[in-house]
């Protein structure tokens, strides 16, 4: 047995036990421990399947999104959008379940209401979404990795209005489980940004339109992963030398990044993000190779 | 949210407040020109329509005007303004402790600035307001220091930035001219003043508030509330926030935060949760999870509250007296109806309970005492000594506060007191205590009324009179109640009733959502958005879910009351709690033991059966049910059969088509989306026979019915129930002596004691000789127990059904 094949054993145990810890933490902090955190209702789970500690009921209610027919935005049926788009900014896009009735009312409940709750209920719905991309992409290319989550920003209005970002909480939600670092690299670029950016707003807005890449965030995305983060990786990179993350992007590897968001409709939103991303690090990071998936929540 | 935080510097005294828009706040202390503004509002008339509005526009004035009239602007106050926006429960914090630390005295300016720094400095770091701002600063308030502005008054009317130097700030908007800002002043005050209209009685959030007053955009919406806050037409408070500490012990720095409570709901810690928030940058910001189906309460978030609804309680005197007889007559009431009415309206329209009120917050009121003695302590202090000529007016007016919230004195009083010359210090310097007490009263239990009435009694055309009666003392009167369907089903009656009056209909997503009338009808959830808002506040089906066993629901209701108003709890089952104070006397009430039509209540009848689960299993149909389904059948009624579980409902509805194979029968449930369909259909008859559980416990009446209650000894039916599915039957003056069956294998304490109050009523309602006579003349029965008159299929020869006397004795 190969030191690789000990260290991966050892993260596998470490993974699987903070998942444990996650979710059994996630059951304290609901005021009512017995209570569903989606719809309120008390219930004696024991024995029954329960996801991230929802009610049967809830659970058996959960649109998953298995079967994919459009490889690049991950629709459940067949697609014409795709097929007629002629360059998406984005490699690959995959939803965890799709837009019904039940989501939507919990993603009004959640975004609308703000009842914050229920983000790391959803968010473990996206990170069991992106362990199945994950899953398939490395059925391909086995050292397949994302470098970082990027999530859609909110306008700095809205943001103080509402009080959080959904997107950029689902990313820490995802990021956590599945260990990938956050990095908040976009903004919006309406309504937000300083005085001085005025003048290279105005040329972000005409070249990309909503969104701009934080070229303060970029060099985060080179970081090696155990600066940037506090992952479990990193801690047992640390302690495990033959084991360590290479510097990203590692050898002959894309700089791969996630982008996450709560629906998916047209895909403009993503379109548009992965544009803004790609261009600033194409002119910044002239010879790196990027390439850009997202991950939502819903599709509608 | 963020506010910013100023300290206010006047001669002979000093605040610290925080404020959504400082140039409101400007204007208000600073710029001279009120004196006309008021003369052109024609504020000192005073004899508008709406008075208390008036009163309370002009005491504002009168305190601000103060400061001008008497010190004058040579005196100059001054505002030193903190630099940065602060959230909003830091902002509150720093107030509290510049009260706590300078008492509220007259300050130099170099000493106040001192003082601010620590107050803020302080404030922040027992909130948390550091936590984002850690890297900034490193982590050490001492280098959490921001430039103060510092904002005076000049002589010529305008505003310039205090003399001293060091503040200058840039980007503060230059003041307008003189003029230009007192047609400013003018118009803000005349908004605020329409705002406060629409404000009255309310308890918002800020989107309410926006769309309440159809406010598109928060920066519209926060100098207009700023500034109704100044004239004291509303309140700003922070919609979670810690309890007011009234012991007098402060918190010291580093120990554990004050418990919050949610200010709408009253939910403690326990329904609270905490998150980051991007809105005032702290990474624990308290929500109230218990409330959010109305939107969230937030620590950092404000709760508007406007003044309280205007009617006064005591009677006009200039009314006509009619005599309570002539009062009643117009409502067509049953006199059992007219005798439970009269009873709520004396006790309505006597004067407040003073004593109780007095009793309760004893303690809280020395404490207030307390802290104002030593306010004037303060004043009297060395350094202060030189000037208190007007100690002995302010001592006097302080006496006629405390007395007014106490609640004793007259109204008339009151006015007077609040009305009497301008008494700027006081009013300001002592505005903490009368918060902390007004928030002390608030826990004294308001004046509560139950009409107790059996079911069938007619409780709508019993509230009647005592809406008109709050209406004509010039009061709103609400009726609440938990179920929705209620509200609807009630709402064209009330309509009908009163064809004259403007009703407003709430529940959610009422298109009626954000108007004001005279008569509110509503959910229970929406009075989360009121408080001291109705005179008189009716909530029917106080024992029906969610209202019953909900202490959200329970506050809410009681803060909608207004001060003087009273609280009238109508049921057919009241909770054990009240009953028990009922009996003991000390819940007044009424009972109203007989139905609209004067017949006695149909007592149930005990049905020898197996349970449910077994029936079901079992070949042979109990024969026992068979026959007093047979029987109902053919006296042309139409039977509720209810049951305990969901999962029953369908395969009972085989069972008996099969058994009743001519006789159309139906099910439903909480779960059957055709549930409106089948009670209609039942309702016009083409349904004969419909299973249900006890969704259909109240609120559907069908002229001729039988009632069959089956497994009446589960665990699901308590007293209460029973006695509601029991008063589906006998409903109308046609068939009124309906049929009623506990079908259970055995007799419980449940069924027991809902044949014991129902027996009870009908004896109260014999005593009282509300009981009608029979068609053949003579009264029903009088020497026989109750059921007797009933004409009960339990037939003396029949071994299974009997009367549940003596099943059960
Ligand atoms: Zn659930
Ligand atoms: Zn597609
Ligand atoms: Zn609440
Ligand atoms: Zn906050």
């Amino acid at each position: 047995m190969s030191a690789a094949d000990l260290a991966a054993r050892a993260l596998r145990a470490i993974r699987s036990a903070v998942t444990i810890g996650c979710s059994g933490a996630l059951a304290m902090l609901s005021p009512a421990s017995a209570a569903c955190p989606v719809c309120g209702r008390a219930f004696r789970g024991q024995g029954k399947v329960s996801f991230a500690g929802l009610c049967p009921a809830c659970t058996e209610a959960i649109p998953w999104i298995r079967r994919i027919e459009c490889p690049v935005c991950g629709r459940p049926e067949r697609c014409g959008d795709c097929a007629r788009r002629t360059a998406a900014s984005f490699v690959a896009s995959r939803s965890a379940v799709r837009y019904d009735a039940s989501v939507r009312s919990w993603l009004a409940t959640y975004k609308y209401r703000g009842h914050e709750a229920l983000g790391p209920v959803l968010g473990e719905m996206m990170a069991e979404a992106c362990r199945h991309l994950l899953a398939e992409r490395r059925a391909r290319y086995p050292h397949f990795r994302f470098d970082a989550l990027v999530p859609v920003p909110l306008s700095e209005e809205r943001l103080a209005e509402r009080g959080f970002n959904q997107a950029e909480q689902l990313a820490s939600c995802v990021g956590a489980r599945c260990s990938i670092p956050v990095v908040e690299a976009l903004r919006r670029t309406r309504n937000s940004g300083k005085q001085s950016y005025i003048s290279r707003r105005e040329r972000m807005r005409n070249t990309q339109g909503l969104f701009a890449a934080d070229e303060s965030r970029l060099p985060a995305l080179f970081l090696p992963n155990d600066t940037r983060s506090r992952s479990i990786e990193s801690l047992v990179a640390t302690f495990w030398p033959t084991f360590g993350s290479s510097p990203t992007p590692h050898a002959g590897q894309p700089l791969r990044l996630l982008l996450i968001d709560d629906i998916y409709t047209t895909g403009s939103t993503i379109d548009a993000c992965a544009g803004a991303l790609s261009e600033s690090l194409r002119r910044l990071y002239p010879g790196t190779s990027v390439e850009i998936y997202a991950l939502t929540l819903a599709r509608s | 949210m963020k506010v910013l935080v100023y300290a206010l510097l006047e001669e002979r005294a000093s605040s610290c407040r925080w404020t959504l828009d400082p140039e409101a706040d400007r204007w208000f202390w600073l710029a001279p020109g009120v004196e006309r503004f008021r003369q052109e509002q024609g504020l000192d008339g005073g004899a508008g329509k709406d008075r208390l509005g008036e009163e309370r526009l002009i005491r504002g004035l009168a305190d601000r005007i103060g400061n001008f009239e008497e010190r004058g602007v040579k005196i100059g106050c001054k505002m030193l303004v903190w630099d940065e926006p602060l959230p909003l429960g830091a902002a509150i914090e720093a107030a509290a402790r510049w009260r706590r630390m300078t008492s509220g005295r007259e300050l130099e300016q170099k000493t106040a600035e001192g003082a601010l720094r620590r107050c803020v400095q302080e404030a922040m770091e027992a909130e948390g307001g550091f936590e984002r701002q850690g890297a900034k600063i490193n982590g050490s308030r001492a280098e959490y220091a921001r430039p103060i502005l510092k904002w005076g008054p000049t002589g010529d009317g305008g505003l310039i930035d205090a003399a001293d130097g060091d503040g200058g700030q840039p980007d503060a908007p230059r003041p307008p001219s003189a003029a230009g800002k007192s047609a400013a002043f003018a118009a803000l005050t005349r908004q605020a003043r329409q705002d406060a209209e629409q404000l009255r009685g309310r308890a918002l959030h800020v989107p309410e508030a926006l769309a309440l007053l159809g406010v598109a955009e928060w920066r519209e919406l926060a100098p207009r509330l700023q500034f109704a806050a100044l004239l004291g037409l509303a309140r700003l408070e922070a919609a979670v926030a810690p309890a007011p500490p009234l012991s007098g012990r402060w918190r010291q720095r580093g120990a554990a935060p004050r418990p919050r409570r949610c200010q709408r709901c009253g939910s403690g810690e326990a329904q609270l949760r905490r998150t980051p928030c991007a809105s005032c940058g702290r990474r624990a910001c308290a929500y109230c999870e218990a409330c959010l189906a109305m939107g969230r309460s937030r620590e950092c978030g404000l709760l508007i509250l406007g003044t309280p609804s205007r009617a006064c309680a005591a009677p006009p005197s200039a009314a006509p007296q009619l005599s309570m007889a002539a009062r009643l007559a117009p409502w067509n009431l049953s006199p059992a109806q007219q005798a439970a009415a009269a009873a709520a309206l004396r006790y309505i329209e006597s004067a407040p309970p003073q004593e109780k009120r007095r009793a309760k917050p004893a303690a809280r009121l020395r404490e207030a005492w307390r802290r104002l003695a030593g306010r004037f302590a303060a004043l009297s202090a060395p350094p202060l000594a030189p000037a208190y000529p007007r100690l002995p007016r302010l001592l006097a007016s302080a006496s006629n506060r405390l007395r007014l919230l106490r609640g004793d004195g007259n109204r008339a009083d009151r006015e007077a007191s609040a009305l009497s010359a301008p008494q700027p210090l006081l009013e300001r310097d002592e505005q903490p205590a009368a918060t902390a007490l007004l928030a002390a009263t608030d826990n004294v239990p308001r004046r509560q009324f139950l009409l107790w009435a059996v079911t069938g009694a007619g409780k709508t055309e019993m509230i009647f009179p005592l809406v008109a009666a709050a209406l004509e003392r010039g009061g709103r009167a609400l009726i609440a109640t938990p179920r929705r369907d209620v509200v609807l089903e009630l709402d064209p009656r009330i309509r009908r009733a009163f064809p004259a009056e403007r009703v407003v209909t709430l529940f959610g997503g009422s298109p009626q959502r954000w108007e004001s009338g005279c008569i509110t009808l509503a959910t229970t959830h929406q009075l989360f958005r009121f408080r001291e808002g109705f005179d008189l506040v009716i909530i029917d089906e106080i024992d029906a879910f969610p209202y019953h066993g909900d202490p959200q629901l329970h506050y809410a209701a009681s803060r909608s009351l207004a001060p003087d108003g009273a609280t009238v709890l109508l049921s057919a089952t009241p909770p054990a709690k009240l009953r028990g104070q009922a009996r003991r006397g000390s819940l007044p009430h009424a009972r109203v033991p007989v139905r609209f039509h004067g017949h006695p209540l149909p007592v149930p009848a005990m049905l020898r059966m197996p349970a449910v689960d077994r029936l079901l299993r079992a070949l042979r149909f109990p024969p026992a049910l068979r026959r007093a389904l047979q029987a109902s059948l053919d006296r042309g009624a139409q039977l509720f059969v209810f049951v305990q579980r969901i999962r029953h409902v369908a395969p009972l509805v085989a069972r008996l088509r099969r058994e009743f194979k001519a006789v159309a029968i139906d099910g439903t449930s909480s779960k059957d989306e055709e549930r409106a369909d089948k009670v209609r259909l039942f309702r016009d008859g083409a349904i004969r026979l419909l299973v249900t559980t006890t969704i259909l416990e109240r609120g559907v009446t069908i002229p001729r019915s039988d009632v069959f209650i089956l497994d009446a000894d589960g665990r699901l039916f308590d007293d209460a129930s029973l006695i509601q599915m029991a008063g589906r039957a006998g409903r109308s003056l046609h068939d009124p002596a309906g049929r009623v069956y506990f079908g259970a294998p055995a007799v419980n304490n449940a069924q027991r004691s809902a044949v014991k109050e129902i027996r009870a009523m009908n004896r109260i309602a014999m005593k009282k000789g509300y009981l009608k006579a029979n068609e053949s003349g003579k009264p029903p029965a009088p020497a026989k127990p109750p059921n007797a008159v009933q004409p009960t299929a339990a037939t003396p020869d029949s071994p299974s059904v009997a009367p549940i006397a003596e099943a059960n004795r």
